[in-house]
């Protein structure tokens, strides 16, 4: 024995910790924290339920972490990850909205403030309205493209979904608001 | 509408349902609530959760099915063939008692491993609706069990009481007088309420009564050796049934009779100088509330008297 430290040891030591494996892959979610959280709140339209989807995505993926095999497409991984669990969280809240919609009087102030003002709340009314009432999937798509701006492919690529489905869920979605809307514009 | 206008119209409404920046706090619970797990993970964190489920629920069932397997059991003569259905019921020493351990030690079992359970989600949870849920189970636990509480939900709160053979009561002492030579049975009939939150079962008369029943060196100590159904409208033993498990509501009564056995020193008439008497005040009684046995000393109206001879010589 010459005092040096047998490979074991010097196995154990190089090793990283729990903790700091689990520090290092916080790390990388709070990365992306603004992100997430802002592309829940749109989907989901609670900043509340938001944050708990982002925490149980970041649960989930810390979970799951064997199965990431590019690690280069952490961000990619981990979207989907809480696309799935906002989907999951639609599915059970069915129809019943739950959204954090700013209010806005449109009595004696929207009359000062002119005919374009009050159109302009009612065509937000009938599109929040026709947009809770989408299927989940149909409503993940639609703020993927209209608010993330992300192109046919990438929505697909990010959902594991084929380009036609994602059209296909975009022309319905886009049908029912334009209908909705429509219908807001007929009734005044 | 064009196609612009819509495209203008969802893109700003998107916009309005954009929060900003996460709050400040999130990361740092972010931080905690994944180091947490990962410093200390439950051994059973990596079960399904199906799995998991299943064996509690059969847990669950093990335990509820445990604590009826071993509730008491009503006893009484069985091995006589079944009476005609036309002849009077005439109540019997050991009917309507009840036998067995009450100790509720299965039922404090599952409500351990159930708050146990609601209890470790409620803290381990990431979702506020489980969260909620599981807190309001636990208080809802706590609740029940502080509901059960001591074993005084009976009481006699009214529906009247009376006693069969009796004699006349001195107005000096009150009571109802029992009109017996002998270790002959009298009856005594009453109204059982239920002063608790919770509805009650009566199951019967404690067998701690009955015990006297089997011992001849006792004989001359009165005590009652049975007890049996009356109906709600009828307060007279003429009417008694076979004893049947009988539900209280709160704040209702049920009529019961019990047969008693005045002792071989009991004498029918008035005490003069120099006999003696017994004073019984209360009967025990076992009765069940959300699966658990409890046996009260049931408070009768006024106490029933006995008259003997001093000394008893039998």
């Amino acid at each position: 024995m010459d005092g040096s430290p047998s490979a074991t040891t010097t196995l154990l030591h190089e090793r990283p910790r729990v903790t700091d494996a689990a520090a290092e892959f916080a790390d990388r979610i709070v990365g992306q924290l603004d992100r997430s959280y802002r592309l829940a709140t749109v989907i989901l339209g609670s900043a509340m339920e938001a944050e708990d989807a982002v925490a149980d995505a970041a649960l989930a993926a810390w979970r799951n972490r064997g199965r990431l095999r590019e690690h280069e497409r952490f961000d990619a991984w981990f979207a989907r990850i809480l696309m799935n669990g906002c989907r999951d969280r639609l599915r059970v809240r069915g129809r019943r909205p739950i959204a954090e919609m700013p209010s806005v009087e449109v009595g004696a102030a929207g009359a000062d403030l002119g005919v374009d003002f009050r159109e302009g709340v009612h065509q937000r009314d009938a599109l929040s309205r026709a947009f809770e009432s989408l299927e989940p999937d149909e409503r993940i798509v639609l703020v993927l493209r209209f608010w993330q701006d992300l192109p046919i492919d990438a929505i697909a690529d990010r959902l594991g979904i084929p380009s036609g489905t994602v059209k296909s869920r975009l022309h319905h979605a886009t049908a029912r608001l334009r209908a909705a809307l429509m219908a807001g514009e007929h009734q005044r | 509408m064009t196609d612009d206008m819509f495209d203008h119209h969802l893109r700003a409404f998107l916009a309005s349902r954009d929060p900003g920046p996460a709050p400040l706090n999130l990361a740092a619970e972010l931080r905690l609530l994944m180091e947490g797990r990962a410093t200390s993970p439950a051994p059973w964190a990596a079960v399904p959760k199906l799995i998991s489920g299943v064996a509690a629920a059969a847990v669950m069932v093990l335990v509820i099915g445990v604590a009826l397997a071993v509730r008491p059991e009503v006893v009484g003569p069985r091995a006589a063939p079944a009476p005609d259905p036309t002849d009077p019921y005439v109540m019997q020493p050991g009917d309507g008692v009840v036998t067995g351990e009450h100790v509720p030690l299965s039922q404090a079992l599952a409500g351990v491993i159930a708050g146990g359970v609601l209890f470790v989600v409620a803290v381990r949870t990431t979702d506020r609706r489980k969260r909620i849920a599981a807190s309001l189970g636990v208080l809802t636990l706590i609740l029940v069990a502080t509901s059960i509480g001591p074993p005084n939900a009976l009481a006699f709160t009214g529906g009247g009481y009376g006693l069969t053979p009796s004699r006349s009561v001195p107005e000096d002492q009150p009571g109802m007088y029992v009109a017996v030579t002998g270790n002959r049975p009298f009856t005594l009939v009453v109204a059982v309420g239920n002063t608790s939150r919770l509805p009650v079962e009566l199951i019967g008369l404690a067998s701690s009564d009955v015990g006297l029943a089997t011992n001849s060196e006792l004989d001359h100590l009165p005590r009652f050796v049975a007890m049996a159904n009356l109906p709600q409208t009828a307060l007279d033993g003429r009417y008694a049934t076979r004893f049947e498990r009988t539900t209280i509501e709160p704040g209702d009564f049920a009529n019961v009779a019990l047969l008693g056995l005045a002792g071989t020193c009991s004498i029918p008439a008035p005490a003069p100088e120099g006999q003696g008497g017994y004073l019984i005040e209360s009967v025990n009684l076992v009765y069940e509330q959300l699966t658990i046995t409890h046996t009260q000393a049931f408070q009768l109206p006024v106490p029933v008297v006995i008259t003997t001879t001093i000394p008893c010589t039998s």
